[in-house]
């Protein structure tokens, strides 16, 4: 087997390991489930009748669980593990036993996009939406981007933190404007606007056309999703050759 | 014939005000331990993360098993183990979980593991976390983790520090078979005894300097100066420091009437060597 990819499937073993025996990690994409299915307990308590409430329960479920899991879990899954290696000395360790800074980024990423993925899948059947009106070409890809970006967001957050306190401070102002934005798109148009300029805008943009008259690509939603990447990518490029892996 | 593992050459380091390191030269040989010894801040640990790639030099050069160390790649970091103060473990995993990745990582066969850990007197913690060991377990965990890949060269930094003397002894063992499997071993200590016993070749490192290189024997017949010998006689519960011609004539006819219980010779230590170099105490 390629070396590479031995080293590569080493780590991302123990990142899966370490992620699920860190509950203020693993917490997020369960909280993210947790959370929709008993909002749409309470919303179906609350609505007396109508598809119509059904149908913008089901967006605006679906827009939260998305949300939450893509935009926070991203973030906080890539932060605060590369934060505590840095914190523990272990990614010194690894740099210095043969695993270049690319390996170590894949084996990470892999099972945080994995799991980031699966929760959304399982997130539309829990917020009330049929797997059949979801456009699954889309819906994969935007997640998967949305996934990236956040992912690239949270590996810069890493690098600049010395610590996962540091890390977890860094971080919020990002989790605040991604996730707290398009959330509260309905109040007025402003926001709105603001929101579908984010990459967290556009997936909820892909939810909420999905359940209205159905989900089409347009120029405007491809340009903030590139755009976006590219910042992430950037950020992340800056954060990396500024400070190393682990500078010290 | 001898193959160069570690070469050294005019290295230095300087911080914004001050210099940490001199105009270092120095060769280590496969199958050789080499003792880096100074007391704190003379300049170990930034020599050893200058060789292990971590820290830039500021002038000259050093190569490990031929290559440039500010090239270092992940492909040599394959042949080289490192046991520093700050070598982290991984807390949540368990001891043979922590053994296992990095065997993984380094294409080790996981079944060298058990074997390994027995060897450091682990056995009884292989299910136990890490993060719930003594520093001393940590210690052995961690140089456990370095050998685990019989690396061509070994860099310890003070790696018996804080240990009892029964496990320093067998990482003492350890540290000799990897020599003899041909491991070139760069040994930072301040434990002169330590150093005595083990290195084939040391350096006396002071205010970033090497003032005195050479084999623990030979520098100690260097400054050997006042030739004595501590001698118990029969009879007496205290021994007595005999030199000089005058002395050894005493010897001579004790050793001759059988009259010595035991007689040592006083040649001086590598503390009073580095004492006499430098005037100052490692500690």
């Amino acid at each position: 087997m390629n070396r590479h990819w031995q080293k590569i499937q080493a780590i991302a073993q123990l990142k899966l390991h370490m992620i699920i025996h860190n509950l203020s990690i693993s917490f997020i994409p369960a909280f993210s489930m947790l959370m929709v299915y008993l909002l749409r307990l309470i919303i179906h308590d609350q609505s007396t009748a109508a598809d119509a409430a059904s149908a913008m329960g089901g967006a605006y479920l679906l827009s939260f669980g998305l949300l939450f899991n893509t935009v926070m879990g991203g973030i906080m899954m890539c932060s605060g593990p590369l934060a505590e290696e840095k914190e523990k000395h272990t990614l010194r360790v690894l740099m210095t036993a043969s695993v270049s800074g690319l390996d170590f980024f894949i084996g990470s990423a892999l099972p945080v996009l994995v799991i980031i993925e699966v929760v959304n899948v399982l997130m539309i059947p829990i917020a009330g939406v049929a797997w059949s009106v979801i456009p699954w070409g889309s819906f994969l890809l935007i997640s998967t981007i949305c996934a990236l970006i956040s992912m690239l967001l949270g590996y810069m957050t890493g690098i600049l933190s010395k610590n996962q306190t540091q890390a977890g401070i860094v971080s919020m102002p990002l989790l605040f404007i991604f996730t707290m934005l398009p959330f509260f798109r309905v109040l007025n148009h402003t926001l709105e606007m603001l929101a579908n300029l984010t990459y967290s805008g556009i997936l909820t943009r892909l939810v909420d056309q999905t359940l209205d008259q159905g989900y089409h690509w347009d120029f405007q939603d491809i340009a903030v999703l590139l755009i976006w990447l590219v910042i992430g990518v950037g950020l992340f490029l800056y954060a990396y050759r500024r400070n190393g892996l682990d500078s010290d | 014939m001898t193959t160069t593992a570690i070469q050294v050459q005019h290295l230095a380091k300087h911080f914004k005000t001050t210099s940490a390191l001199r105009d270092l030269s120095f060769t280590v040989h496969q199958g050789e331990i080499f003792g880096f010894l100074g007391p704190s801040g003379a300049g170990k640990t930034t020599t050893l993360k200058i060789l292990t790639g971590q820290l830039a030099p500021s002038a000259g050069t050093a190569t490990v098993l031929g290559h440039d160390v500010t090239q270092l790649t992940p492909a040599i970091y394959e042949h080289v183990g490192i046991v520093t103060h700050n070598s982290g473990l991984y807390d949540r995993l368990s001891v043979t979980a922590n053994l296992r990745f990095f065997a993984k990582l380094l294409g080790v066969a996981t079944t060298k593991v058990t074997p390994l850990l027995a060897r450091v007197g682990l056995s009884e913690q292989q299910q136990q976390l890490a993060g719930k060991l003594s520093q001393g377990q940590r210690q052995r965990l961690i140089l456990a983790r370095a050998v685990l890949h019989a690396p061509a060269v070994l860099f310890l930094d003070e790696p018996t520090s804080g240990l009892d003397p029964s496990t320093a002894l067998a990482i003492h063992h350890l540290i000799r078979d990897l020599r003899d499997q041909g491991t070139a071993i760069f040994l930072t200590t301040h434990n002169m005894t330590e150093a005595t016993k083990l290195c084939d070749q040391v350096a006396l490192l002071n205010d970033g300097q090497i003032v005195e290189l050479g084999t623990p024997q030979a520098l100690r017949l260097k400054y050997n100066r006042h030739q004595n010998y501590r001698v118990l006689f029969q009879g007496e519960t205290a021994a007595q420091t005999l030199s000089g011609p005058a002395g050894q004539t005493i010897i001579a006819r004790e050793i001759t009437a059988g009259h010595i219980v035991t007689i040592h010779s006083g040649e001086p230590t590598l503390e009073d060597v580095f004492l006499e170099v430098t005037g100052r105490n490692l500690e």
